[in-house]
């Protein structure tokens, strides 16, 4: 296994961000703010955006994890490979092609079923992969200690499991958010032309028309960085309690 | 060690983008020289063209007529990169506000709002067409004015079109004539009509030409107004629309698949011919035929411009020159690559070349130049455009 050192990485990914954010900020003043908190069409396009990313990440790490718990040892784990080599774009097309004609579910629904069950489609395996290395390490021990020291089932499988895949299922949990949020591809060809979702609203708000509405797109890209910024800080304050516990070995 | 090297590889990458620009410039006197210095100098260089690459028509007859021309011709060797035109001019600006002197672009195909933010943002390299020998044949109308903004010679007319409705005539018997006659169409077959988004230059164009069906001359000339009628006639046939009108395609492309695939009976856009080469490859269906509305047809022109930092403006100039001439302009409007209406003014010619221009045969599916007599309409004001893309969201398509 690589063992390097991800400092260079990690250097390079907040260097980006940063002077995203920094571009941003200075491209736009406190009208803007005001103007796009306002606005309704973003409004509308936030709640149905939150809408989609939330219900596909919490059903991508349900399903996620319970197919780690049941494939772990299996051969079938290699299968949902797949779905990782084929790009969102590439889903987008798969769903175009096998979902056109299914009522509701099919694309350009006002529901957007067939956005989400493609981000299922690609996020499943994602949270699949991600936990496989925790499930596979989960010691069945725990189980049987809590059992012999009468617990309750919802406590015997808070010690033995939940302690430790809390963690990594909140950090899948954020970055799938983060990413189904704003993306562009897969609402791009799918979605409906209102409400639209983040990114293709912003992706228009950019590139449209005399470019007058850039800044209101800036804006757009500071307001969501900071509100996933804070969701991070908050998550890593509850939770860092917790992982110094487990990593003494120790979960009350 | 190694983590220092990385680390230092990283920071490098980084700096990078923050570099100077890496040769001189050319000089911005260009357009001082004659065409034929130009023309000279132009020799053995690479011009690389940057253009919407979406329809295999056109970038045919890039790669199989202009680009062999141009190397026998000139000995100039033509790149084509293909890039959505909103895309170049955010690559331009972000040139221009980095202080990059030499980009990559050597011609732009541009028009209407792309036009109008580069030459705002003073992206396009100047008065270019003062130089071009063949633009003593271009249209002097088509070339005054890009949807409404002066184009002060900063871009040279290449195609002027009009807009055309294209139906199935295997499907609607008897079809709508004018927009009054469309709404009765519609709300009787429906789900059978819909228009692009207004974010599309072409479903933006469908509204205007709502516009000038329902609405007074005063109102048109007026971007303030409230455009009731017009969004009244819209939301009417929303309910009739494909999908009910809850949503619609994002682009032409979209529409046309649609159009292709028969969920909808109806295509439209700018240019008369384009459904030739559709209708040949098997795209469209054979019963393919024109609908121009008795209330208009806007006529569009589109252009050729140079970017301000072009690599090799004169390699550009003489490329542009030649797409000018009447023998390239004859190629194009014939449909074997394109079928793109001329920009020329084709009195300027001598009568063999205009014989030549006449004996171009044009398919069913294309409408007979007299149909447009009396209702070819010019372009809105731009700002009109802007309105359209704000209001229509929360108007109608909410």
């Amino acid at each position: 296994m690589w063992r390097g050192n991800a400092y260079p990485a990690a250097l390079l990914m907040a260097g980006m961000v940063l002077y995203g954010l920094w571009v941003s900020i200075s491209m736009t003043t406190s009208a803007d703010y005001r103007e796009l908190l306002t606005d309704e069409v973003f409004l509308e396009s936030l709640a149905v955006s939150s809408y989609v990313a939330i219900v596909s990440t919490v059903l991508a790490l349900i399903i996620g994890v319970v197919l780690a718990r049941l494939l772990s040892r299996t051969r079938l784990a290699a299968l949902l490979a797949i779905p990782l080599f084929i790009p969102h774009l590439g889903a987008a097309y798969l769903a175009i092609l096998y979902l056109s004609d299914v009522p509701v579910i099919g694309p350009h629904e006002g529901n957007y079923f067939s956005v989400i069950l493609t981000y299922l489609y690609k996020e499943i395996p994602f949270v699949f992969f991600y936990l496989l290395p925790v499930v596979r390490r989960l010691d069945s021990r725990y189980q049987e200690l809590g059992m012999m020291l009468g617990l309750s089932p919802v406590r015997r499988f808070w010690h033995a499991r939940g302690v430790f895949l809390l963690v990594p299922m909140l950090e899948a949990a954020f970055i799938l958010l983060a990413f189904t949020l704003f993306a562009y591809e897969i609402p791009a060809l799918l979605g409906v032309t209102y409400p639209k979702l983040l990114g293709v609203y912003a992706f228009d708000l950019y590139t449209q028309g005399d470019l007058s509405e850039q800044p209101l797109a800036f804006a757009m890209s500071v307001v969501l960085t900071g509100g996933l910024f804070f969701l991070l800080l908050l998550m890593t304050g509850l939770t860092r309690p917790l992982a110094a516990k487990i990593s003494r070995g120790r979960s009350e | 060690m190694k983590t220092k090297v990385i680390s230092f590889l990283a920071l490098s990458t980084l700096l990078a983008g923050c570099g100077t620009p890496d040769a001189t410039p050319e000089p911005k006197n260009v357009l001082g020289t004659s065409y034929q210095t130009i023309e000279k100098e132009a020799e053995k260089s690479t011009v690389r063209m940057y253009m919407w690459g979406g329809d295999d028509g056109i970038n045919a007859y890039i790669d199989e007529y202009v680009a062999p021309r141009l190397k026998k011709e000139h000995n100039i060797t033509l790149e084509r990169v293909p890039i959505e035109t909103a895309d170049i001019i955010q690559k331009l600006r972000a040139e221009k506000q980095a202080g990059k002197e030499k980009g990559v672009i050597d011609v732009v195909w541009i028009n209407g709002d792309n036009f109008l933010n580069a030459k705002k943002d003073d992206l396009l390299y100047g008065e270019i067409t003062k130089v071009l020998p063949n633009m003593k044949y271009v249209d002097a109308a088509a070339q005054s004015s890009d949807s409404g903004t002066k184009t002060d010679g900063l871009e040279a007319a290449w195609g002027k079109v009009q807009y055309t409705l294209h139906y199935d005539a295997a499907d609607v018997k008897s079809p709508p004539t004018d927009l009054k006659a469309l709404k009765s169409w519609v709300k009787e077959n429906p789900g059978r009509f819909t228009y692009p988004e207004v974010t599309d230059f072409t479903g933006n164009a469908f509204v205007r030409h709502v516009m000038y069906g329902v609405e007074s001359n005063e109102t048109l000339k007026d971007p303030k107004a409230d455009f009731k009628k017009t969004w009244a006639y819209l939301n009417e046939i929303k309910p009739y629309l494909w999908k009910k009108g809850k949503t619609y395609p994002k682009t032409l492309a979209q529409l046309d698949q649609l159009y292709a695939k028969g969920d909808v009976d109806f295509t439209m856009g700018f240019n008369e011919r384009r459904a030739e080469q559709e209708v040949k490859s098997g795209t469209f269906p054979k019963q393919t035929r024109p609908i121009v509305l008795k209330d208009g047809s806007i006529a569009s022109t589109h252009f050729l411009s140079v970017p301000f930092n072009a690599p090799n403006p004169k390699g550009a100039l003489v490329a542009i020159n030649t797409l000018l001439s009447p023998e390239a302009q004859l190629k194009k409007y014939d449909a074997t690559y394109w079928g793109d209406g001329t920009s020329l003014d084709l009195s300027t010619l001598d009568s063999s070349e205009q014989k030549q221009f006449a004996d171009v045969p044009a398919a069913p599916s294309t409408p007979k130049p007299s149909v447009f007599e009396g209702k070819v309409r010019t372009e809105l004001d731009p700002s009109i455009f802007e309105m359209i893309r704000k209001e229509w969201p929360s108007r109608v398509a909410r």
